[in-house]
Formats: C-alpha cells, sequence, structure tokens
C-alpha cells in the first residue's frame, strides 16, 4: 500500500464567471520514504493539489469528485474532527512565506514546542523542550538561538524554523509548498540538501513543490508535472532527466526554457501563448493550442495518463502512439 | 581606452549608518570599493547573492540613493556630483527596468500614459500626438502588438510578461546609452522569460542598447551577458567573459556559485561545493579577505596568515584575456609559485 493515492481528484473555486477547475482529474502516488517533486507553472493547479491532502483549501474551494487515500483511509470522507487527527501529526507543511508564518513575538523555541504540546497532551514541558533541542540539531540551527526571535533570523535560518515546525509532531508526510522560491542559490543547496537528508534520516515522505524543475531534478526520487490542472508527466527523476528524456512536449518544452551551463551557451526557448482558462470547459488536450506537434485529434480528444514503462507515464497522443508502435 | 564606455564606475563606495539597539553607530559599507566598466552596446551582468550590494549598486547608479565615495561616469558624464535639473536632465540617459511589473507601474494609468509619461517629464517630441507615435513605436519594439489596441489597456489589466514589457518600452522611449535591469524576469513564469530577454536583446543588437543586468542567477547570467562579475559583501570578486567566468571559475566563492547552479538534467550532487553560513552584514565586514571565514581553499591550505591579514585586489590573471580575480591563491597563483 502507498503511503498516499491520489485518484481521479477534482477541485474547483468558485469565481466571477461561475466555476474555476483549479485541479481536473488528477491522480498521484507517494511511496513510504519517497520525496516527490511536483512542477509547473503559476496557475497549473500544483499548489491546490498539495493543500487538498491536509484540506487546507481555501473556503469556498470543493472537491467534486475523486479519493484521497492517506495511509488507507480516503481523508475526503473524514470529517473536520478526524482531519485534524491527520494534521500536523501525520501529514504537515512547509508554507512558502516564512516571515509571515512565523509569530515575530514569540521566540522560535516556544514556536517549534507549542506543536508537539498541542498535538500530544501527555507530552511534559521538559520533553518538548527536549525534542526542540533534537530538532533545532536536525535542521542545522544551534540550540543557543533557541531564545531568539523570527527578525533575528535570515531567510534562510527561517526557512529552516519552518522545517523544525514541520517534524515537530514526526509526520509521515512533509509537503513543501515552494520552501526555497525566495532564497539565494547556495541557501537553496542548502535546504535542499537540509530536506533530502531529513527524508533519508527520519523515512519522511516528502512532497517538494516547486516552479523550478531544474530544482527538481537534484533533489528528488520522482517528478510530476502539472499543466493546467492535468497531470502532463511524471516519473522516476533519473529518466525524465535522463538519458530517456521527458516525452510530454510541454515538459521539454519547459526543459528547454532554462540555460543549461552543461552544454553550449544558446539562448533559451519560450512557450508561446498562454495556459487556457480554466473557467471555461476545455476540449481535447490542454496543451494542443500552444504545442508544435499536435496533431489533429489533439484539439478534440483528452489523452489519458498512459504508462510508457519504466515507472514514467505521460498524458500525450503522442507518447501513446510511440508506445502503440512499439508494441 | 579604445572603447566607447556607456558606464564607467570608479571606487565607488556606499554606507549607511546604523542607529537601531544592536548596531549604534555602525556603519554598513554596502559597496565597499567598486570598479566596473560597461562598454557601448556591452552586456556586463552582476551576480551576488542579497546583501552582496548589488542592488545597493544599482540604486547609487540610479541616483537614488547617494555614494559615499567615488566616480559614476555615464556617457562621458560623472553623475555623482549632480544634483537637481542637472541631475534631471541627465536622468534621460540611464534608465531601470525593476524586478517586480506589479509595483513598478501605476495601475489606474494607461500603458500609453505611462510609456509617453517620461517624454513628458523631458520635454521631448513636440506634440501629444507626436508622444503617441513614440509611445506606440516603444511598445511595439518592446514586443506588445498591436501597440494601439494594448496602450488603451490599464496596467493593472495586463499579465505580468506583458507589463514587464510595459516597462522596457518606458524604459527605452528616451534612447539611454544604458539600461540597468534588476533581476527583470525572476517573478515570471519560466516559459515568458524567453520572451522578454529576447526583446532586451533584439533592443541591444538593434540600438546598441547597454546594459548592467543584475541577477542572483547565474546560469542566466551566463546566458545573456558578454561579461559577468560577481559581488561578494561589496567588492567585485571576480571579473571575466561569461563563457570563461563559468567554464573556468577562478575564486573559490565563484567556484562554489558554479557548482550549485541547477541544472535540469540528473548530475552527480558530489561535484557540488556548498559554502556552510551565510554571507556576513556589511556592518562587520571580516578582516583581510572578506571571504575566508567560508572559503574552502582557505581551510584547504592551513589557513594562510596573508588570507586574514591582508585584502586581495583584484588583478588579471596573465594566463587568461581579462580575467580579474581577488584572491592571492586562485588556481593560476598556485600553478605558478
Amino acid at each position: 500500500m502507498s503511503l498516499l493515492e491520489i485518484r481521479d481528484l477534482h477541485i474547483s473555486y468558485p469565481n466571477p464567471k461561475g466555476e474555476f477547475f483549479a485541479v481536473d482529474g488528477v491522480d498521484l502516488t507517494i511511496e513510504k520514504g519517497e520525496f516527490v517533486g511536483l512542477a509547473g507553472e503559476s496557475g497549473c493547479g500544483k499548489t491546490t493539489l498539495a493543500l487538498s491532502i491536509p484540506r487546507l483549501l481555501p473556503r469556498g474551494s470543493h472537491i467534486g469528485a475523486g479519493s484521497i487515500h492517506f495511509n488507507g483511509v480516503d481523508t475526503t470522507a473524514l470529517s473536520e474532527e478526524g482531519m485534524r487527527a491527520l494534521r500536523w501529526k501525520e501529514i504537515s507543511v512547509v508554507f512558502q512565506g516564512a516571515l509571515n508564518a512565523l509569530n515575530p513575538v514569540h521566540t522560535i523555541g516556544s514556536q517549534i514546542a507549542e506543536p508537539i504540546r498541542i498535538h500530544d497532551e501527555s507530552v511534559s514541558k521538559k520533553q518538548a523542550h527536549d525534542r526542540t533541542l533534537e530538532l533545532l540539531e536536525a535542521v542545522g540551527i544551534p540550540a543557543r538561538r533557541f531564545e531568539d526571535f523570527p527578525h533575528q533570523f535570515s531567510g534562510g535560518m527561517r526557512q529552516r524554523v519552518m522545517i523544525a515546525m514541520a517534524l515537530s509532531c514526526m509526520p509521515k508526510l512533509v509537503i513543501a509548498d515552494e520552501p526555497i522560491t525566495a532564497l539565494d542559490v547556495m541557501t537553496q543547496a542548502q535546504i535542499l540538501d537540509l530536506l533530502r537528508s531529513l527524508c533519508d534520516r527520519y523515512s519522511l515522505s516528502m512532497l517538494l513543490i516547486s516552479h523550478d524543475l531544474s530544482v527538481l531534478a537534484q533533489t528528488c526520487d520522482r517528478v510530476a508535472v502539472m499543466y493546467a490542472g492535468k497531470m502532463a508527466e511524471q516519473g522516476p527523476t533519473s529518466r525524465v532527466f535522463g538519458n530517456h528524456g521527458a516525452k510530454h512536449p510541454y515538459t521539454q518544452r519547459l526543459l528547454s526554457a532554462y540555460p543549461n551551463i552543461k552544454h553550449e551557451r544558446k539562448f533559451i526557448d519560450g512557450i508561446p501563448g498562454y495556459p487556457p482558462d480554466l473557467s471555461q470547459e476545455q476540449v481535447g488536450c490542454r496543451f494542443a493550442d500552444r504545442c508544435d506537434v499536435a496533431l489533429s485529434r489533439c484539439a478534440t480528444e483528452v489523452p489519458e495518463l498512459i504508462d510508457i514503462g519504466g515507472g514514467q507515464s505521460v498524458a500525450c497522443h503522442l507518447a501513446s502512439d510511440i508506445r502503440a508502435g512499439v508494441q | 581606452m579604445s572603447k566607447k564606455l556607456a558606464l564607467s564606475i570608479e571606487d565607488l563606495h556606499v554606507t549607511y549608518q546604523l542607529n537601531g539597539a544592536s548596531g549604534k553607530n555602525k556603519v554598513a559599507r554596502a559597496v565597499d570599493g567598486v570598479d566596473l566598466q560597461v562598454a557601448v552596446g556591452e552586456t556586463l551582468a552582476l551576480v551576488g547573492e542579497s546583501g552582496s550590494g548589488k542592488t545597493s549598486m544599482a540604486h547609487a547608479i540610479m541616483r537614488l540613493i547617494d555614494p559615499s565615495a567615488g566616480k559614476i561616469v555615464i556617457d562621458g558624464v560623472d553623475v555623482v556630483p549632480l544634483q537637481g535639473k542637472g541631475l534631471r536632465s541627465m536622468r534621460r540617459n540611464f534608465q531601470m527596468i525593476f524586478q517586480d511589473p506589479f509595483e513598478s507601474l501605476d495601475p489606474r494609468q494607461r500603458v500609453i500614459e505611462a510609456v509617453m509619461e517620461p517624454l513628458e517629464i523631458h520635454r521631448i517630441g513636440g506634440s501629444e500626438s507626436e508622444r503617441r507615435e513614440m509611445a506606440l513605436a516603444a511598445l511595439a519594439q518592446a514586443g506588445l502588438r498591436p501597440a494601439a489596441e494594448i496602450g488603451e489597456r490599464f496596467t493593472h489589466q495586463l499579465s505580468g510578461g506583458q507589463r514587464q514589457r510595459v516597462a522596457i518600452a518606458s524604459a527605452i522611449i528616451l534612447k539611454p546609452a544604458l539600461i540597468i535591469a534588476d533581476e527583470p524576469v525572476s517573478m515570471l513564469d519560466v516559459s515568458l522569460r524567453a520572451g522578454i530577454l529576447r526583446v532586451m536583446a533584439d533592443l541591444r543588437d538593434q540600438l546598441g542598447v547597454s546594459y548592467l543586468f543584475i541577477t542572483h542567477d547565474l546560469s542566466l547570467a551566463w546566458m545573456f551577458a558578454d561579461r559577468i562579475a560577481v559581488i561578494y559583501l561589496g567588492r567585485i570578486v571576480e571579473e571575466a567573459s561569461a563563457v570563461d567566468l563559468i567554464a573556468n571559475p577562478m575564486h573559490p566563492y565563484t567556484k562554489a556559485l558554479v557548482s550549485v547552479i541547477p541544472v535540469p538534467e540528473v548530475t552527480a550532487l558530489e561535484d557540488r561545493i556548498i559554502l556552510t553560513g551565510e554571507i556576513p552584514s556589511p556592518a562587520s565586514i571580516p578582516s583581510g579577505c572578506r571571504f575566508h571565514p567560508r572559503c574552502p581553499l582557505f581551510r584547504e591550505l592551513g589557513e594562510p596568515e596573508q588570507c586574514l591579514t591582508q585584502d586581495p585586489v583584484l588583478q588579471i590573471q596573465s594566463n587568461a584575456e581579462s580575467h580579474h580575480v581577488a584572491c592571492f591563491f586562485s588556481e593560476h597563483n598556485k600553478g605558478n609559485q
């Protein structure tokens, strides 16, 4: 049994035009101890998908269909009380804006210790204190900084505090939503290394959300790429970023939008056009308008996410044709 | 001097007086003696982490803050002593593109008005209709077509990429000698970045615009710029052609930065040099070489006295054309001593 199994999930928000279908039939699986990257550009639905797991979606959002099985339990069927028992203890989140998420008038030590005692009343103050020191050590913050306030920390150190907080109740799954976006390259490398080592040390499962595919290439076991509310492609990092390569035209175009210093210097490519308006009903492949290898059927038939072997799956008519040709 | 210079910075210093409880009467030396030159039609990327002084430098060049010492010569004129009217009239010669296109434009303004505004300020163009024509041409050059239609929209109705194009149009309409672009694509989605950079590159090729391209992203600097200068704690530590700097970094700081550049493929993680700690405060710059507390080479060499006591200057490496490094023990030095 996988730790997390999302099947055919649909999530929509009300908007002035009616309804906005942010996530429109998405599958995602995370195994125990697995480090999964979720990539895509603004508005692709990656944050909505991720926040549906601990059910932290904004008011008004609506899970229309599908299931989210966590440790064998369908959380979409759980009451708010049942969900609260999972949140933080089993599934925790490292949020994007570390400065805004921390309370400026409490020491970082007390902020890490707080969830420990809230979620387990049997823990004594002393035990929570000891556990906090242990967590500080694990995320690379010197113990002497226990009594310091958030404003005394740099962006990178605050992100470490956020990670310590997320680990405070020893969850099974940590969701990190763009945890390194506002940080410098060297600090990014430090935080990614930290996440990777914590994942290995505590056998955590990690879902790392990033708009930056190149960052995921070096950290994750597996990567999933979303486009316009759908999963475009997913597979082991070694395949998608390796010799085998990405098979969805969107993933391919996205990869060529990054400069690659390991290759010859050339101007990066963009992707002309814009993603479709998800408050409208979608026909065919959502990427077809921007795709330079689209077939006529792409305009009318929705491509299913198809297993092309090696754990890689692609939602593209071309990829399924390649597979059919091989067999 | 054979090349005509769009920008020449000589021994620039920017200091801030700190008055907080923790820093009474302390001085932060944000820019601490920088020399830089940008030739006409050239793009120089200034690369550094936050706290490196790169934004202070941009603001000093734009004269948004006053430097404490040094010269900033733009198109042959030192702009540091200029004040009031003299500075205002000189300003048309250097323009800035800011990082956040959502904050740099007035949401209540129509696009065409935003682009015409610099012309009005500098009293360029004989009539309203002439200015309108110039603004439409600038919008089209920035890739906003049909310019007449987009010109009538309000800036808040535009996407991030379109807004950044409006900012580019407003910057080029005065035909400046120098454009300072401060992280112009870092807020945009990856698929939109190429479009903005392509417009900037076309302006360089067609109009001979010179850029000071400020970024934290070394791989983008490598792709876009002719030369790269790496800044650390207010000082340039290495400067070379973009290709040479990435292929053959000589300063230990640059080496580490290059080693952690994310690339969209599977790479060997063991080759990365991850520095510990963070960039120190410019209010307490370490003695000797300012990089020594974080320098892997300093430790590897058994903490040489020189690094602790002497401040290395940016020196040309004799084995590489116009490759400058501020390190006593850069690869070249090691090989020849």
